[in-house]
């Protein structure tokens, strides 16, 4: 290779020697310098100024900015990406990620043709093989496996590692896994601080509950608690900082000094784990003072609904929450009119005593005085007091969520907690607030059921922290074989030594699908090259842009690559199902055949030619009615159906591990944080060239006087280690890094030695199937060398 | 009056992202191992670390490139006009004459020039960027040119387009009216190194 | 005949390294200036560092050998040929070294056809091309048979200020530059001078003693005896104006301008610092202000060699002061330009690009090319001296145009 590209470079410039010579003499040539020279003397080149258009596509991983790239094509080769202008410009977004795309497409280290095992496992040996080889093994194998097994014997797994439609790991992957009938395991990330959050409004996890991001520059009071924004979505910073200009305060709450941080009005720089005592204190001060939104509480929440002390469930009328009348002195169904509710107090119905919710709540927080958070939080009191008048006074204003604080074992809570105190100061439905994360991509689009399940069959759907225990102990389903798309699995899920030592052993056969030979890669049976996001056209789901996206295919898929609907269609084509996956347009056509674009009249051509069409209201502003998606209407902070769990309301518990009370605490002294970083989205892009010049290789980040406390020096290379396992890696001096803590970024594939995702664990909390991947317990020593594992 | 092109950077918008930094990397065909626009920490021994102690601790972000100075020291030591003050404003090159004695390397109070020391590598292994970036080879010394390909043709640099944190402008210092005139005047626009008087025309503003 | 007595043992080994200089010039040819030990950081290296050197030697020789001429110091005028010759030769090396230095050689033309007249360099090509040939002229002038001693008095007359100039020139190409602390400095040229003038001087010494030891050119103890006198003077003003220098950088206190001082008194160039002072300056000087001394031929080769070496270790604490500390530190720093594809880019490190700090160290291509170019600078001083010092037929006319030099 190396010399087929000198030789080549010879030729070229034994041309430009020849044509140098007549002016220069023999001299020059002689000494050797044509080799790189004489361009000068050369005729200018050629002006091919053939006008290049920009094809237009999305980038589409799980940053959700979901942003529009123009992309240039040159001689069959991605030359350039660039912002896409957007309906409204201010969406107009890249970032250093997306700009890197061309390396992703043209990479030298890309997969270049499907693959099969050709050593042991993790050997990392492999056989080049044809398409239909590989279709032919897998449609083969599975068939075996759902004759042997049952159809849930294969698992179809999947994470965000791209938005498309047909070929991202939310749609169209559904309706492989539903087609075939197999487990569908998914999810686990990011779910538990939005299930909180979204149950009081009554929507979906992932529902288009916030304003968009244009309507945040409104704002004066902005909460971004446990989000990194200017560095994990950086397209939403600029909103922020134009609300800043125009005089909002801006909050951040991070134990760990980020470049968003930085940026803050009030840094609260919390002690990890202790968010949801930091919340119940903000709710305490704001009660305490008098400073709730009353009229909102008493009209659009849950607050002066009856809770009847027997069962903790609302007390009812006609199946309708009863709240008390002052006017009458007596219990009325909540939207009774002409009726004034009590938003306090205690009387018996039916001689059960009931309670309002609101006071309720007070009883809940009425300890977390701002000196006991400052114990809890080791936060200062008078800090705490701030950021509470703040968000009570300082209107409108919100908080916008990152997944930091959802890392622990009770971020639902948490999650609660923060629309409760949303609620209790009247924020939503009015400009300027921001309600957790504005993502439009998901809810509004994903019940597109007739498209998701054609046939009619479903999948097994299983929260994917629980795949272990069900290969393992082969129940709930009797999982043999995986199918992994649009993920690096063992880099993005806890607990790697259970995969590698337990799961793995009890997989007949693993598929991978993938760009690049990531770590997950090195563990599969079967290797399939997948097609870039530039390489297929498609629909894609919005993440925080009020718009339906389509991205048109900039090239050919490069190599023996293949969208993953190409691959569906070979494999179910050979087990006889290939009907359910039709040519690419249709599909897409299909797709967009639902209620909320036929209403306003988009059609499939015009998406298909604007690529961006807006289909909500500009600008996005919901619950402006006050009318919430639960049964009231109103929002109910008060979880009726957590009472059995007395988590009705926000209550403040420390996780499993990163507490302070943990057993584990005098053992392993530190919390492991892996938060994500500006080079990566979850583990893509991770061998990106020009990222990597940025960031050559993983660290942790540690507070000086900790590592100095065990004689670690900068730059030493450190083992971070508890019993699940460890990871090897050089220690670097952060002030940015809390005392107490040891930071890795999240993403790196491959270490010196271990991994560390071998650190942390799958424990998960009864129906909120949530990695907790900050709720980790560690130690570290200086690493000595010795044997890798 | 004649044009004097300049950019204005607003620090308090950066986020330190290194968009504009690989942004510049792939519109103007830098190869690997070395950057045109660099982000500096301002702040700690590492990028992105700050200075001062948990928690009280402080750090800000410098995107450098090439200042366009006014009084440019490059261009006057440069031997064979290489490097040469444009009508408008900008400190360009002509790589066509580049000798490669890196004089203007020395000359340099921001070390934002670079050499070829090296045949070009580059990943994926051809020219991107524009079209119409001119094209550098082994042996001579590169740099920012506020992407003269782009602003010949009315087009902002490309930084300036793709700045997530809308922290980059760009026009002519000599247009009072313009934005980056504007800001300067406005915001106190600050030179880097000021007192070596070399009339920067990026300017700073906090 | 004339093979016979050009081809010798020394002849041929400096023809051979200068060969071995022109090989590993072509491989940097073939492979750019990344086989050299500069990188963005510190850009230029060893071969300014000496081509700074070898200006500086080149113009103490003719500042010598000419002011004998023009203030008419006749003891002087026997070495006139030597230092002329020397200095022509030197003048070439650091010519070369300007070209190998070059990323593009093949446009060294450029400087002709594009000159930029603002350039400090372009006034050294300017100058350095007067003083060559002026020089070439002189030394042509006073070999002849019948030298017109006129002509050479008005050479010198000329030759003299393009010499103080040449260096004067070199020492502004760094001296000029603002962004550079411990160049920037109006005492640049003079120090320039000063240390051409003892490091000039000291290496006349080597070559006449050299010439002395193994050719038929003669010089009187006594007259070396008396430059070793006058190199005293001369290092006793070089140090004079290095701790002037040093005084006035240091006292202020200046937080940026401490940063440098302290790599050169007691960080990464402290060896070359104090060793300049305490080898190149104090101990020649001690040795050399004792008259006894002077009469030793090994204590006078001592002393000159130091002063030679001593001036040496200046040129790189000069040039490497600036270069190491960029003025803007920050991290990462700055891009090194030097780029090594990993094996994978799914490992865990990638190679590093950046530095805060400049580091330098010569690689053996750098050493190799200039070992060469000093080898072909000895080789053409060797046929020079056969040429002019010491012409087969013009022996015995030697004592007549050398003065006090000696026949036998």
């Amino acid at each position: 290779m190396q010399s087929e590209k000198e030789s080549k470079g010879f030729s070229i410039s034994r041309r430009n020697f020849l044509k140098g010579t007549a002016a220069v003499g023999t001299t020059v040539g002689l000494l050797g310098v044509s080799t790189y020279g004489l361009k000068w003397l050369q005729p200018a080149q050629a002006q091919t100024e053939a006008k290049e258009e920009p094809i237009r596509s999305v980038c589409s991983p799980n940053c959700w900015q979901t942003c529009n790239h123009l992309v240039t094509v040159r001689d069959g080769k991605v030359v350039k990406s660039a912002p896409a202008p957007m309906p409204e410009r201010t969406y107009d977004r890249i970032c250093l990620r997306g700009l890197t795309h061309l390396q992703r497409v043209h990479h030298p280290e890309r997969i270049k043709y499907p693959m099969k095992r050709a050593g042991e496992r993790g050997e990392g040996k492999w056989e080049k093989i044809s398409w239909e080889e590989a279709f032919n093994t897998i449609a083969e194998k599975f068939s075996q496996l759902r004759k042997q097994y049952g159809k849930q014997s294969i698992a179809i797994v999947g994470q965000s590692g791209n938005y498309g439609v047909l070929n991202g790991g939310y749609a169209g992957q559904y309706r492989f896994s539903g087609v075939l009938e197999a487990v569908h395991a998914t999810g686990s990330v990011d779910t538990s601080l939005s299930t909180g959050f979204a149950a009081p409004m009554g929507t979906g996890i992932f529902d288009a509950y916030s304003n968009e991001p244009l309507d945040w520059v409104n704002a004066r009071t902005i909460i971004l608690w446990g989000s990194a924004c200017a560095e994990t979505q950086i397209n939403e910073w600029h909103f922020i900082q134009e609300a800043k200009e125009k005089g909002a305060r801006l909050v951040v709450i991070d134990p760990i000094y980020t470049a968003t941080a930085q940026k803050a009005d009030i840094w609260v720089n919390l002690r990890p784990a202790s968010d949801t005592a930091l919340a119940l204190g903000l709710m305490r001060e704001i009660m305490a003072q008098g400073m709730v939104d009353k009229d909102f509480l008493l009209h659009h929440t849950c607050a002066p609904f009856l809770v009847r002390s027997d069962d903790k469930q609302f007390a009812r009328a006609e199946k309708k929450p009863l709240v008390w009348d002052t006017n009458s002195q007596s219990a009325k169904p909540h939207d009774s009119s002409g009726i004034v509710p009590e938003l306090e107090g205690t009387h018996p119905i039916n001689g059960v005593a009931c309670t309002t919710a609101y006071s309720l709540l007070w009883d809940k927080v009425k300890d977390y005085t701002p000196q006991k958070v400052a114990e809890l939080t080791e936060v200062p009191a008078s800090m705490v007091v701030e950021v509470a008048h703040l968000l009570a006074a300082n209107k409108p204003g919100g908080i916008k969520f990152g997944f930091g604080a959802d890392r622990y074992h009770h971020a639902n809570l948490l999650g609660q907690a923060m629309i409760t105190l949303l609620g209790l100061t009247g924020n939503m439905g009015k400009s300027g607030n921001i309600l957790g994360m504005a993502f439009y991509g998901f809810d509004p689009m994903i019940y597109n059921a007739g498209w998701l399940f054609p046939a009619g069959t479903f999948p097994a759907v299983l929260p994917l922290m629980r795949l272990q225990d069900t290969v393992i102990k082969q129940d709930p389903h009797p999982v043999k074989a995986l199918y992994i798309m649009c993920s690096n699995l063992l880099v993005q899920t806890a607990d790697r030594n259970k995969w590698l030592k337990e799961v793995w052993p009890k997989l007949e056969f693993v598929v991978a699908v993938d760009q690049f030979l990531n770590n997950t890669m090195d563990y599969a049976d079967i290797i399939l090259p997948a097609a870039h996001y530039y390489e297929t056209e498609e629909p894609v789901l919005a993440g925080d842009v009020p718009y339906v996206l389509y991205r048109r295919q900039a090239l050919e898929p490069l190599l023996e690559a293949k969208p993953d609907w190409e691959i569906y269609q070979g494999i179910t084509t050979k087990m006889g199902l290939g009907q359910y996956f039709p040519e690419k347009l249709q599909a897409s056509k299909e797709w967009f055949d639902m209620p909320i674009l036929k209403q306003q009249g988009i059609t499939f051509d015009k998406i298909r030619q604007e690529q961006a069409v807006r289909f909500l209201p500009n600008p996005y502003i919901p619950w402006k009615d006050g009318k919430f998606k639960t049964e009231s209407g109103k929002l109910e902070f008060y979880l009726e159906k957590m009472a059995a769990t007395a988590e009705e309301l926000p209550v403040f518990k420390w996780p499993l591990e990163a507490g302070p009370d943990s057993k584990l605490a005098g053992k392993y002294p530190f919390v492991l944080l892996t938060r994500h970083e500006k080079f990566r989205i979850h583990s893509q892009y991770e061998n990106q060239p020009w990222l990597r010049e940025l960031n050559p290789e993983p660290v942790a980040d540690l507070n000086p006087k900790d590592a100095r406390a065990k004689g670690i020096a900068d730059g030493e290379m450190v083992e971070v280690y508890n019993d699940r396992g460890h990871v090897v890696l050089k220690c670097r001096y952060n002030e940015s890094i809390r005392p107490g803590v040891v930071h890795i970024q999240q993403g790196w594939w491959r270490y010196v030695a271990g991994h560390h995702q071998e650190l942390t664990h799958a424990q998960f909390k009864e129906g909120i199937f949530n990695y907790s991947f900050f709720d980790v317990r560690v130690d570290f020593r200086k690493y000595a060398g010795g044997e890798l594992h | 009056m004649t044009k004097k092109y300049g950019m204005v950077i607003d620090l308090k918008r950066c986020i330190g992202c290194h968009t504009c930094e690989i942004a510049c990397k792939l519109e103007n065909d830098v190869p690997m191992g070395m950057y045109w626009n660099r982000i500096l920490t301002e702040g700690g021994k590492y990028m992105d670390a700050p200075k001062g102690e948990y928690p009280n601790v402080q750090r800000g972000y410098l995107p450098l490139a090439c200042q366009h100075c006014e009084n440019a020291p490059c261009v006057k030591v440069c031997p064979v006009a290489a490097t040469y003050k444009s009508e408008d404003g900008r400190v360009l090159i002509n790589y066509e004459r580049c000798i490669g004695c890196r004089y203007c390397m020395a000359a340099c109070p921001y070390n934002v020039r670079v050499f070829n020391w090296q045949e070009p590598v580059r990943i994926p292994d051809f020219d991107y960027g524009s079209a119409d970036t001119p094209k550098r080879k082994r042996g001579i010394v590169e740099k920012c040119s506020f992407c003269e390909q782009r602003v010949n043709k009315g087009m902002q640099p490309f930084c300036v387009e793709v700045c997530p944190a809308r922290a980059r402008h760009f026009g002519d210092l000599n247009d009072p009216s313009s934005e980056v005139a504007q800001l300067v005047r406005t915001r106190k626009g600050e030179q880097l190194l000021e007192d070596r008087g070399t009339k920067p025309q990026v300017y700073y503003v906090r | 005949m004339f093979n016979k007595r050009y081809v010798n043992p020394w002849t041929v080994i400096l023809a051979i390294l200068s060969l071995v200089g022109l090989g590993a010039w072509v491989y940097q040819l073939a492979n750019g200036l990344i086989a050299t030990g500069m990188r963005n950081v510190v850009s230029w290296g060893l071969y300014i560092t000496l081509f700074m050197f070898f200006v500086g030697l080149s113009a103490g020789g003719l500042i010598v050998s000419s002011s004998a001429t023009v203030f008419n110091i006749k003891q002087f005028k026997p070495v006139a040929k030597p230092a002329v010759l020397l200095s022509s030769t030197c003048i070439i090396v650091a010519t070369l070294l300007i070209f190998v230095d070059l990323g593009r050689p093949d446009r060294f033309l450029n400087l002709v056809f594009h000159p930029q007249f603002n350039s400090p360099l372009i006034w050294d090509v300017i100058v350095i091309g007067i003083y060559l040939v002026t020089s070439l002229v002189y030394l042509y002038s006073m070999t002849r048979e019948e030298p017109n001693l006129k002509n050479i008095k008005v050479l010198s007359a000329i030759a003299l200020p393009v010499a103080i100039l040449v260096h004067s020139v070199t020492a502004w190409i760094f001296g000029l530059q603002i962004a550079r602390p411990t160049w920037h400095s109006a005492l640049m040229a003079p120090l320039f001078v000063a240390s051409a003038l003892d490091s000039g001087l000291a290496l006349l010494l080597l070559v006449l003693i050299g010439l002395n030891q193994f050719t038929s050119f003669k010089v009187d103890k006594k007259l070396i005896s008396t430059l070793g006198g006058l190199l005293a003077v001369f290092i006793a003003v070089d140090v004079y104006f290095v701790f002037s220098e040093i005084l006035t950088a240091l006292y202020p206190g200046e937080e940026q301008l401490m940063g440098y001082l302290t790599l050169m008194l007691s960080g990464s160039l402290a060896p070359f610092f104090w060793g300049e002072i305490i080898l190149g300056a104090v101990v020649p000087f001690l040795i050399l202000v004792v008259p006894k001394n002077r009469l030793k031929s090994s204590l006078m080769l001592l002393a000159s060699g130091l002063v030679v070496v001593g001036v040496l270790f200046k040129r790189i604490w000069l040039l490497f002061s600036s270069l190491l500390l960029p003025l803007i530190g920050l991290a990462p720093g700055v891009t090194l330009g030097a780029y090594q594809m990993p094996e994978t880019f799914g490992q865990a490190a990638t190679p590093g690009i950046w530095a805060t700090v400049g580091s330098y160290a010569p690689t053996w291509v750098e050493l190799a090319i200039v070992v060469g170019v000093c080898a072909f600078g000895a080789l053409i001083f060797t046929v020079g001296t056969y040429f002019f010092l010491t012409p087969v037929q013009t022996a015995e006319a030697l004592p007549k145009q050398g003065g006090a030099v000696s026949a036998t």
